[in-house]
């Protein structure tokens, strides 16, 4: 198994000692294994202005200081400047600068008052990547064995099982087979699900659909019913690329052309970070649903006509698609052309203006409370271009389910595969 | 150190503060600059883990880079105005202090001038710099004929004979130097960095943006004491014992302080008036940057 080159190793850790916590180089080195020169320089030139603050919901709701996108990357700078810098060795041997044991405890709230999305980033003037060192706080939290359980759960069963929730490989054979998915065969495309698409049987079949009406051959695999990003978020980044490295094992094996994905979420981890963490690049090409229908409609291949929804619907663009995938014209264009009354955003979907919904934090119990109020801004917001909403990321349709659940100002969330397979057309 | 100081024949006369800003403490720091410069930059390599190869070309990356600027001015116009003030203030106004305040421009016109050996290579500044501080710096005789009396390996202001300088003190902006001239920018660029301290000190003491290392206030104060003494070399700013003449050693702790700064950049936030562009060229770097 190809996890580039990175051992799944025990090491050392962090230890809370008295006031302050103690790191071993190894565990700092492991917890740092994947750092371009982009994060490094990321870590290094964050200013601290506080802008990225204005873009992110968690803290417009909490106004707390370790809720501050840079105030991670502050902390995960000060421990690469300890281990890795000049004047920070210097600094961390003569204990002038070290990390305290209530501020270890902070990365825990903090470090998962956070989607990921990518806004503090885009709206930054320096453009510090801070969605990044959230991810590098919860991979520290997830060495030194002070994660959050349920996400740890995450990692846990992807390790065994190779999925996140637990969703064996003989019941997502079955639920694969009676939504129309060929599994196992050879195809020009595979279809991989992400975990929450794997469990309902209803996306798998749209998603069936959908691609049937393009005329090209898929297949999906039993091996794989996730795309391995919560173990990725869950910061067990060793885990993420077993199962990275399982996917393109797998495309190889039945001989695919390309990937599709239909979660944007798992179009972002496996198109832009699977080569990043494996550390080489991705020799099969990856592309969200989206894009493989919106290149048949340009084509000629498909035609798209207006489905039956009737109410004004808008739509979330997904966080991990748009904004850090780069993915723009397709999802839109796509939901443009099959919803009659379609409301565009005011922002394009890659706008730091758009709020974060809920995202995977959606399914961590313990954080229900701070996420229903961060993704009150959210839903606010499209309330005001749309009273329904589709989405293009399960996790996002989690999120607006959940808001419409408690009353949050819309009335309907569809995912956009529900859309598309009544719109396409051969 | 004495023995150096009888070997570089160091001034240690009334005005040696002039003497040692120019001639050693200001050519230190530009060293320092580029070895620290050099570090910083080859860290963003050692330090990373993994290859990063680049996702967008050169002409996305700039397109991007340059409609990017306004972002954060558009994000942080509705909630914290007052950054926008402060960055104004301080970026704009000290920018023109430096660019066009007439004594700067002799300054570094020297300076590259020697560096690479070309004949006064900020000649298009001459034209649109603004007189007052030649006028100062002519009258206490650190510019015009006895102006090497203060000279060292560097002397740019000694550089510079009467002649040149009257030829120079043309005043392209009429009525508007009385707003466009050193002293006013740089009291402009004050109120920004002071309103950056303010802010700063405000944020970590109310616990709203708890975010200040040590070394982010030696940055911005080192910034005030370099406005504070470029002022107070102008006007002569009077404190008894400090040496005579006064205002030579103003210039002099101005220039020492500027070489201190130059050499404190590349270990501090200064960084980010390079860091900045190198941030647009590593656009390219970022996930998903090739949008579609």
């Amino acid at each position: 198994m190809d996890t580039g080159g990175r051992e799944d190793r025990v090491c050392g850790g962090f230890k809370v000692q008295g006031k302050n916590v103690k790191m071993e180089r190894r565990m700092v080195s492991r917890a740092l294994d994947e750092l371009s020169p982009y994060d490094v320089w990321g870590l290094q030139e964050c200013m601290r202005c506080g802008i990225c603050r204005y873009a992110c919901p968690f803290w417009l709701d909490s106004q707390e200081t370790t809720d501050i996108p840079a105030w991670r990357t502050y902390e995960v700078n000060k421990i690469y400047s300890m281990y890795y810098t000049g004047y920070g060795n210097v600094a961390r041997l003569l204990r002038l600068r070290r990390v305290k044991s209530s501020e270890f405890l902070k990365w825990r709230e903090s470090s998962y008052n956070c989607t990921a999305c990518g806004a503090c980033t885009d709206v930054s003037p320096l453009e510090i990547p801070n969605w990044y060192t959230a991810i590098l706080l919860r991979r520290m939290l997830h060495l030194a064995g002070m994660n959050l359980e349920e996400v740890e759960e995450w990692a846990n069963n992807t390790k065994k099982i190779g999925n996140p929730f637990g969703v064996s490989a003989e019941q997502w054979e079955e639920t694969a087979k009676s939504a129309g998915i060929t599994i196992n065969e050879k195809a020009d495309i595979l279809y991989v699900p992400s975990a929450l698409e794997a469990k309902d049987g209803e996306i798998l079949q749209q998603v069936a659909n959908t691609i049937s009406a393009t005329g090209e051959k898929f297949t999906a695999s039993s091996e794989v019913s996730d795309i391995g990003y919560y173990s990725y978020l869950a910061g067990d980044f060793e885990t993420a690329r077993q199962h990275f490295s399982k996917i393109l094992e797998v495309a190889k094996k039945v001989e695919a052309k390309k990937i599709v994905v239909s979660d944007g979420a798992g179009l972002f981890f496996l198109r832009w970070q699977a080569p990043k963490t494996l550390g080489h690049k991705v020799d099969i090409p990856v592309y969200h649903l989206t894009e493989t229908i919106y290149d048949a409609y340009k084509q000629g291949k498909v035609k798209i006509e207006v489905a039956d929804f009737k109410e004004q619907i808008t739509v979330h663009d997904s966080e991990f698609m748009s904004k850090l995938g780069g993915v723009e014209k397709p999802p839109r264009e796509l939901m443009k052309a099959s919803i009659f009354n379609f409301r565009e955003p005011k922002f394009p979907p890659s706008s730091h203006n758009l709020f974060t919904c809920g995202h995977h934090l959606e399914l961590i119990k313990e954080k229900s409370e701070t996420v229903k109020r961060a993704r009150a801004y959210s839903i606010k917001q499209l309330a005001s271009w749309g009273e329904s909403v589709v989405t293009f990321d399960p996790n996002c349709l989690l999120s607006m389910r959940n808001g419409i659940r408690d009353s949050q100002g819309i009335k309907n969330a569809y995912y956009y595969t529900n859309i598309l397979e009544k719109g396409i057309k051969r | 150190m004495l023995p150096v100081i009888f070997a570089i024949d160091a001034s240690l006369g009334s005005d040696s503060l002039y003497w040692w800003g120019l001639n050693v403490i200001f050519p230190l720091g530009l060293l320092i600059f580029v070895f620290g410069a050099i570090y910083r930059i080859s860290r963003y390599f050692l330090g990373r883990r993994v290859p990063s190869p680049a996702l967008a070309g050169f002409g996305t990356q700039f397109k991007e880079g340059v409609s990017a600027i306004p972002t954060p001015f558009g994000a942080a116009a509705k909630r914290d105005p007052f950054i926008i003030v402060e960055t104004i203030f301080w970026h704009i106004f000290m920018l023109g202090v430096v660019v066009i305040v007439g004594i700067h421009i002799l300054a570094w016109n020297y300076i590259f001038g020697q560096i690479f050996s070309v004949s006064n290579p900020l000649w298009f500044l001459f034209k649109i710099s603004t007189p007052e501080q030649f006028t100062s710096a002519y009258q206490l005789g650190l510019l015009g004929s006895n102006s090497y009396s203060h000279g060292g390996i560097l002397n740019p202001l000694g550089a510079w004979n009467s002649a040149e300088v009257s030829t120079s003190t043309f005043d392209p902006w009429s009525f508007l130097a009385v707003l466009v001239n050193g002293t006013v920018m740089g009291l402009l660029a004050m109120a920004g960095i002071l309103g950056y301290l303010i802010t700063r000190i405000m944020d970590d003491v109310t616990g709203h943006k708890r975010l200040s290392s040590s070394g982010d206030y030696v940055f911005l104060i080192l910034l005030a004491a370099i406005v504070i003494t470029g002022l107070a070399a102008m006007y002569d700013f009077q404190i008894p014992y400090l040496g005579i003449p006064n205002q030579a050693n103003w210039y002099g702790l101005h220039i020492a302080l500027v070489g201190a700064f130059i050499g404190y950049v590349p270990f501090s936030k200064g960084w980010h008036m390079f860091g900045y562009y190198i941030g647009k060229g590593m656009r390219g770097y970022g996930y998903g940057r090739k949008r579609r």
